[in-house]
């Protein structure tokens, strides 16, 4: 990427939620940010550039959209703090692009008509026209251009109808001041303002040159979190903000009613609607999505052949994945002569990577689906559908989209929570996310549930259903976790949802794709770098310090891994592990799929050199103790099987749930508690199927 | 490649494998988070 001179403009995205502004970004600028059919994807600003018809080089801001600068969210809060020059690290935008949802242009237009007045030279984005016009609207374009003085583009982001307009747009130096008249403030509250300017430059809160707007944004300032504001600044806004609530009650209110009189009276002018609106497909669709029972019912279908699918459809790549890893690792032996760098390759590396990218054909199913189900929309309707059980636990549906987003990966689904506005809801919900069964968890079952029912034995829906199970055993322990959290360590009121259903719309197949490749790329890489290095790690630990003996289980048993298992064992012998399942778990404490590889090192270390290229699955099965008791008998699978569930083994969530708490305590608190009912429930299934006799 | 050359050929790989986990992790602590190496968003183009 080029340089950036302090010359280049600086131009923000702004809008609602789900209006379309990162699709634009990723088309202006060609970066490949994730996009998808449901409000709060983007909670963080991202930059970019792109050039100007001219060849000038321009810098792009994506923001968090907000329907009001009246923040009432962390990720809102950086639309309003970025807007009004806030941030030290990033300057003031010197020009806006507006995006507006041209299907619901009389809420979008809250926001536009607040950047209006903040002054800076806009362009105004009508997206999703075809929406519109899908609902017979006609929105004249030229007098809304006229009304506001700005630059009014028509576009369809999804399909790049309109780019080449607004590149145009936005390549013009004289682009128009906006001429939109702001409400009248009451006078008295116009002083009051006024006089808050003082207090509030002496804090730092705003600086002298600012415009009344920032101290009306801070003093009616909804963020409960007060993101981006220093503790010393909030307890004066706090105290202006009551002395003009008890001078003036309901000043707010009736600011945001004069507010919505001005757009109301704007759209008459500029958009004409039929008189009786046809139901539209999104309605058809929802009344069956939406239906408590039927709702419910087309989850779990969709959720089982998600699972089918995994099972059936991955089989056959994986075995070709499995296959030639195997030829690699027989070509390696037979290439070297005996020696530890072979071992090290042949017993280390090769079985480790492989161990974790077998699993690569099932990852992709799941983030195909994953990606139909955001692009289409359904994303926003399965918060809508668990919002009834999300409120028995004392949260809201808005809580479920972050846990959703955790079934990819926990660190995405913890940063979603910061559309969540009450703080109490907040925090829950990030305690709560990593229950949601990771991709990172899903080799470590399919292995063991491989282990557990052979695929030959069993048809593929038995092994969806296992997969299944586990997957509703995680979502149900966030939803008893949640309502614990709740009742007894933080009490507090719960704010009701509200959130945009978006219409329908058919996934486009080269997003999900490009989501999908993304996804691969970025596992295969890791199976090649972390994956890699871990296996060389264990590798070592498992051959070093060497012993005399030609015993290879001895040799094992007296390396540093070895030594580190059977330390650990009493601890987890009363869960019906053994010492090697043990080193397994301490390397899984860095990510959960390591687990397989760490056992595939294990296991190969130990081997004789003609049976270290069998499947792991195989090598699990066939372990016996020195008694020839099977070591992985189906106790002890859904044993693993219940603490992988419930492990936080992931030290990438741990440091982002510190961030996003601003503490250690709380990510302590989350590896404490989940690791803690991991050993307790896998120790009363173990003991008590013993007792039973399985 | 002899034996002798391969056990010190394995130990370099060894090492140098634990210098870069230990450089990685310095850089991490300077900018906290999974830097997308977790398998979610890739980073920012800033």
């Amino acid at each position: 990427m080029s340089t950036v001179t302090s010359d280049t403009p600086l131009i923000a995205i702004v809008g609602n939620p789900n209006s379309g502004k990162t699709t634009l970004f990723n088309l202006l600028t060609g970066m490949k940010q994730k996009v998808a059919n449901y409000p709060g994807v983007t909670v963080e600003k991202k930059i970019g550039e792109c050039y100007s018809q001219h060849g000038k080089k321009l810098r792009l801001i994506d923001l968090p959209g907000a329907y009001s600068l009246n923040a009432r969210s962390p990720d809102e809060a950086v639309l309003r703090d970025v807007l009004l020059g806030r941030r030290p690290e990033t300057p003031r935008p010197d020009r806006v692009v507006c995006v507006v949802d041209s299907s619901n242009l009389e809420r979008n237009l809250y926001l536009v008509s607040q950047v209006l007045e903040l002054g800076l030279p806009t362009v105004l984005v009508l997206n999703m026209t075809d929406l519109a016009a899908q609902r017979e609207w006609r929105i004249d374009a030229a007098k809304l251009s006229e009304r506001l003085g700005v630059t009014v583009v028509l576009t369809q982001a999804v399909s790049g109808q309109g780019l080449i307009e607004l590149k145009l747009a936005l390549s013009r130096d004289d682009l128009p001041l906006p001429k939109w008249q702001s409400a009248v403030l009451p006078e008295g509250v116009r002083t009051a303002l006024e006089q808050s300017r003082g207090p509030l430059c002496q804090t730092g809160a705003i600086h002298s040159r600012a415009s009344l707007l920032e101290p009306l944004y801070l003093l009616s300032d909804h963020d409960p979190t007060h993101y981006g504001i220093a503790d010393t600044q909030i307890g004066r806004i706090q105290e202006l903000r009551g002395r003009i609530d008890a001078a003036f009650p309901g000043w707010e209110d009736q600011l945001v009613a004069e507010r919505y009189r001005g757009i109301e009276e704007l759209c008459g002018e500029v958009l004409q609607r039929p008189e009786l609106e046809a139901e539209n497909i999104t309605t058809k669709i929802d009344r069956i999505l939406l239906h408590p029972v039927l709702g419910m019912a087309n989850l779990l279908l969709v959720m089982s052949l998600l699972f089918y699918l995994i099972f059936k459809v991955a089989e056959g790549p994986m075995d070709w994945i499995e296959t030639g890893f195997g030829q690699l690792g027989a070509w390696v032996e037979g290439m070297m002569a005996a020696g530890d760098f072979r071992d090290l390759v042949v017993n280390g590396a090769i079985p480790g990577v492989s161990g974790v990218l077998i699993f690569l054909p099932q990852i992709l199913i799941l983030f195909f689906f994953i990606g139909i189900m955001e692009d289409t929309g359904y994303m926003s309707r399965l918060a809508f559908i668990m919002d009834w059980a999300m409120s028995k636990v004392g949260l809201n549906g808005k809580s479920f989209l972050p846990f959703l987003s955790s079934y990819a990966c926990a660190v995405p689904g913890v940063m979603a929570a910061r559309t969540i506005e009450n703080p109490k809801d907040r925090l829950i919900t990030i305690l709560v996310a990593p229950l949601a069964s990771c991709s990172a968890r899903l080799p470590v079952y399919s292995l063991l549930i491989g282990v557990l029912f052979p695929a030959g034995k069993v048809g593929a829906w038995v092994q969806a259903g296992i997969m299944l199970s586990l997957y509703a055993l995680g979502t149900g322990a966030a939803f008893v976790f949640a309502w614990i959290f709740n009742r007894h360590v933080m009490k507090g009121a719960s704010s009701p949802m509200i959130l945009e259903m978006p219409d329908y719309k058919m996934p486009s197949l080269r997003t999900i794709l490009l989501h999908v490749w993304q996804r691969a790329k970025m596992f295969i890489v890791r199976a090649g770098t972390i994956i890699l290095g871990i296996s060389i790690l264990i590798w070592a630990a498992s051959t070093y310090p060497k012993s005399d003996t030609e015993d290879k289980a001895l040799q094992l048993e007296n390396s540093f891994a070895g030594r580190a298992g059977k330390f650990i064992e009493p601890a987890i012998a009363p869960l019906g592990y053994d010492w090697k399942i043990g080193i397994g778990l301490i390397g899984s404490f860095a990510a959960r799929e390591v687990f397989n590889s760490t056992m595939s090192v294990v296991y190969a270390v130990e081997s004789e050199d003609d049976e270290n290229l069998e499947p792991l699955r195989d090598k699990l099965s066939a372990e016996r103790y020195a008694d020839g008791r099977t070591v992985y008998t189906p106790l002890v699978c859904i044993s693993l099987l219940v603490f992988y569930v419930f492990a936080m083994q992931c030290m990438s969530t741990i440091a982002i749930v510190k961030r996003e708490t601003g503490s250690w305590g709380w990510a302590l608190f989350q590896l404490g508690y989940m690791t803690g009912t991991a050993y307790v429930l896998s120790l009363l299934i173990f003991q008590t199927g013993s007792a039973l006799g399985y | 490649m002899s034996e002798n050359w391969q056990s010190i050929a394995a130990i370099a790989v060894i090492i140098i494998t634990i210098v870069l986990f230990i450089v990685r992790a310095v850089k991490r602590r300077k900018k906290p988070g999974c830097g997308g190496g977790c398998g979610c968003q890739p980073r920012s183009g800033r």
